[in-house]
């Protein structure tokens, strides 16, 4: 019995795991393709409410941590180009990057959420933020910002945690180019949706 | 030596279709501004797509994956959003 049981070989055992995790990078873009379906309709409904909240994200620290993530999206890449060609060290420092960068994204993003509960900005509409007569669609959307964002926050931790791991698995020796390979699914699509999430929630700021 | 470098020129061209969406979104584009918006992030995920997550040199089961899923939820999307602004 080979370790790779109870496939026929090592490459169809890898090519079965890149499958598997296809499938769940597709369950993932779905799960988020429910948010993306709730902003449509309700900014259709509500355009001036959601045009206001868009207005009250963070530019900058939306705008830094994009580049943070498609920084991260380098790296991890760059990592599996370096294991590839034999050179593990490279690797190592170029994963646990990855995982600072998640880290630094996750800290900037804390900083926003800080902010906004300071302001009243949180789902539920019974803040001194939302005004005696807020404008309408304006609550939805503080709901829908929350969930977006702070489900998108806990796939970034993941991706930290993931990469942290790989990088020492790395650094032991216990990890193959088709594990790193795996994990940088994990973490593009990650950023991928950020790339959809970014501006619907930080740039859209017009009545549209 | 384009291919050497080719992780760090789709990085690059990430990055610059990253700022391209921010200063756009200071631009006064009406209704075109989702449109436009959207699309550069759509381009940005087929770069990733096609280039960091290896699609390019992936079986065809993994890119009726990568096709199928983005165009069932751009329907979701389609769906809902048409159903609101035609009431």
């Amino acid at each position: 019995v080979t370790t790779h049981a109870p496939f026929a070989s090592l490459e169809q055992s890898d090519l079965a795991a890149r499958l598997g995790l296809w499938v769940f990078l597709a369950s993932e873009l779905l799960f988020f393709g429910a948010f993306f379906v709730l902003y449509a309709a309700l900014r259709a409904e509500h355009p001036a409410g959601f045009a206001e909240g868009v207005a009250h994200g963070d530019e900058w620290i939306g705008g830094i941590n994009t580049m943070v993530l498609l920084l991260g999206s380098y790296f991890v890449a760059s990592a599996l180009r370096a294991l590839r060609a034999g050179h593990r060290t490279s690797a190592v420092v170029r994963l646990a990057a990855t995982a600072m960068l998640a880290c630094t994204f996750l800290f900037l993003k804390g900083i926003e959420y800080a902010h906004h509960i300071e302001s009243g900005m949180i789902p539920g509409a019974h803040t001194a933020f939302f005004g005696p007569s807020p404008t309408p669609g304006l609550a939805s959307y503080v709901t829908l910002y929350w969930i977006t964002t702070a489900v998108h926050a806990i796939h970034v931790l993941v991706g930290a945690i993931v990469s942290a791991v790989l990088a020492l698995g790395c650094m032991r020796g216990t990890v193959r180019a088709h594990h790193v390979a795996l994990g940088g699914l994990y973490w593009h699509l990650v950023d991928v949706i950020w790339l959809f999430v970014w501006p619907l929630f930080y740039l859209l700021r017009g009545g549209a | 030596m384009v291919a050497a470098y080719r992780i760090e020129l789709v990085a690059l061209s990430l990055m610059l279709l990253a700022g391209i969406s921010w200063a756009l979104s200071h631009a006064s584009l009406g209704a075109a501004a989702v449109v436009v918006a959207l699309g550069i992030a759509a381009i940005k995920a087929t770069l990733i797509a096609v280039e960091l997550m290896e699609l390019r040199d992936a079986p065809t089961s993994l890119r009726l994956i990568a096709i199928a899923t983005p165009l069932f939820v751009l329907l979701l999307v389609g769906f809902a959003w048409v159903d609101v602004v035609s009431r």
